[in-house]
């Protein structure tokens, strides 16, 4: 499994298990809905939005580390895997994939990841 | 070398410095690479309070500790071995993330007491109210007696 992209801000940790390969990646502070993740030609692409609030918009900032915008970043997982053989959490600001090793022959086509 | 560092480079120039709002802001302007994108925090001067956010993301509330001590907060992190619902079977293929132990210091003021700040955990994001406190007036010096 490779990975592309930068190494900060969406650090990932892959750990591999008998059956599958775990990807937890950092997304701290999003909504649910703004995260999404996909397979395009044999990469998992997790892209996920975060806008800065209307209500900061007028305040002064002392500090700003944190950055506002679009994330993405892709994982090579192969062609045999399709979305319905992932399944996705997202939980204390980490979004977590389950990656099986072997696909489930199913039909392949393009659909969204369900995050649950 | 994971470990956010806890103060400024200017650390004892803050210190000594003049107003409560240099301090604070001086405070603020650790460079992002020595913190080594770990706790990452936002402050806004919001009018009457500043709104601190920080990112600490796979930690739950559980986890985390905030204390307030000769005008510095601070805020430390760190999985309690309790709340495993995490799996940690397999072996790592790639890691990046940091799931140890992590800390950090603002200077808020020594004004500030537990009550006033007000705290929120979410989505892996702390959210903390600290309200701005005048510094009392004229602090009234304090001379050693010579004998």
């Amino acid at each position: 499994m490779k990975a592309t992209g930068k190494r900060y801000p969406m650090k990932s940790d892959i750990r591999e298990r008998d059956d599958r390969f775990v990807l937890e990646i950092d997304l701290p502070g999003f909504d649910k809905e703004n995260i999404k993740a996909y397979i395009q030609n044999g990469y998992l692409i997790v892209s996920a939005l975060r806008e800065r609030g209307k209500e900061k918009e007028n305040h002064k900032w002392i500090r700003q580390e944190r950055y506002y915008g679009n994330y993405q970043r892709s994982f090579y997982i192969g062609t045999d895997i399709s979305e319905e053989d992932l399944k996705a959490t997202y939980r204390f600001g980490v979004l977590k994939i389950q990656i099986p090793k072997k696909a489930k022959k199913t039909e392949q086509h393009q659909g969204k990841i369900q995050i649950a | 070398m994971l470990a956010p560092s806890i103060f400024g480079r200017n650390f004892v120039d803050d210190f000594f410095g003049n107003s409560f709002d240099d301090m604070f802001q001086e405070m603020f302007r650790t460079p992002q690479n020595e913190t080594m994108g770990l706790m990452s925090t936002d402050v806004q001067d919001m009018g009457d309070y500043y709104q601190l956010e920080m990112e600490l993301p796979g930690y739950q509330k559980e986890d985390l500790k905030a204390d307030l001590k000769d005008g510095y907060l601070t805020i430390s992190a760190e999985h309690k071995e309790e709340n495993d619902e995490k799996d940690e079977k397999g072996k790592f293929v790639r890691q990046e993330r940091y799931t140890g132990y992590c800390q950090r210091s603002f200077y808020v003021g020594e004004n500030i007491t537990q009550n006033d700040i007000k705290a929120g955990f979410e989505n892996g994001v702390l959210k903390m109210a600290i309200p701005k406190k005048e510094a009392k007036a004229v602090e009234e010096k304090k001379y050693i007696a010579i004998e």
